[in-house]
């Protein structure tokens, strides 16, 4: 599910530790200060553009290429995540081409 | 309930502006609520198919139906389920018509009117980055 490499639009590359990755590839982010709803990882998210993660406190702790399996990770964890959503495909879809 | 707009740029994906999203738990998932997109302008309430796949609710008796969602063309299985939101001090839960949609290209889950603008009165600051959601009583 995976897009191709040039599709990888706009991501940075940053170290990974602590998300939970259920497939072959990195993951992660940095943290802005903001007063709104703050989202960070601690890896890079280059590799899982589409992917469906899970966070906690704004955090991402597992990222998977389906949310069944991310639902999987957090029964088999005993955690309960405060939202789960998939990665953006596409620069489009961050920018928010509002569906009917 | 007083929920934050929410934006992707902050896990390093591109630099969109803040939207309002709430989290909605489905009934049958209990291990994480869904990011979800209030679209006023939407009619109904859509979602990923594979989010009714893991929640385990029967779409065998549901109504099909094809639809444009931002350009997508989409396969949609109508539903009734229980949703709810909610903040550490307080929940709301309610019965909802739900869309099951494939494919699903889209971040968020979709909060059109029917299923969720019905059952509140949203007041929401753009400046602020906030929304409100106050079920109907």
């Amino acid at each position: 599910m995976l897009v191709p490499e040039g599709q990888l639009w706009q991501l940075t590359a940053r170290h990974l530790s602590g998300a939970a990755i259920l497939d072959t590839t990195r993951a992660s982010g940095t943290r802005r200060s903001s007063s709104r709803t703050s989202l960070r990882t601690t890896g890079s998210l280059r590799g899982i553009v589409g992917a469906w993660v899970a966070t906690v406190d704004g955090e991402v702790i597992v990222a998977a290429d389906s949310a069944r399996e991310v639902v999987v990770w957090l029964k088999e964890h005993d955690r309960v995540a405060d939202s789960m959503f998939r990665l953006p495909l596409s620069e489009q879809a961050t920018e928010g081409a509002a569906p009917a | 309930m007083r929920f934050s707009f929410r934006d992707l740029s902050e896990l390093g994906i591109g630099d969109a502006t803040p939207r309002p999203v709430v989290d909605v738990w489905l009934g049958g998932l209990d291990r994480t609520p869904l990011a979800s997109l209030v679209d006023t302008g939407a009619l109904g309430t859509r979602m990923a198919f594979e989010l009714a796949e893991v929640a385990g609710v029967d779409l065998r008796s549901g109504t099909q139906r094809r639809f444009w969602l931002a350009g997508h063309n989409v396969t949609g299985t109508n539903a009734r389920v229980s949703l709810g939101i909610g903040t550490a001090n307080e929940r709301h839960e309610w019965d909802a018509s739900v869309w099951f949609c494939e494919p699903w290209p889209f971040s968020f889950q979709l909060l059109g009117l029917d299923g969720f603008l019905r059952h509140f009165r949203i007041t929401m600051s753009a400046y602020q980055e906030w929304l409100d959601c106050a079920p109907e009583v």
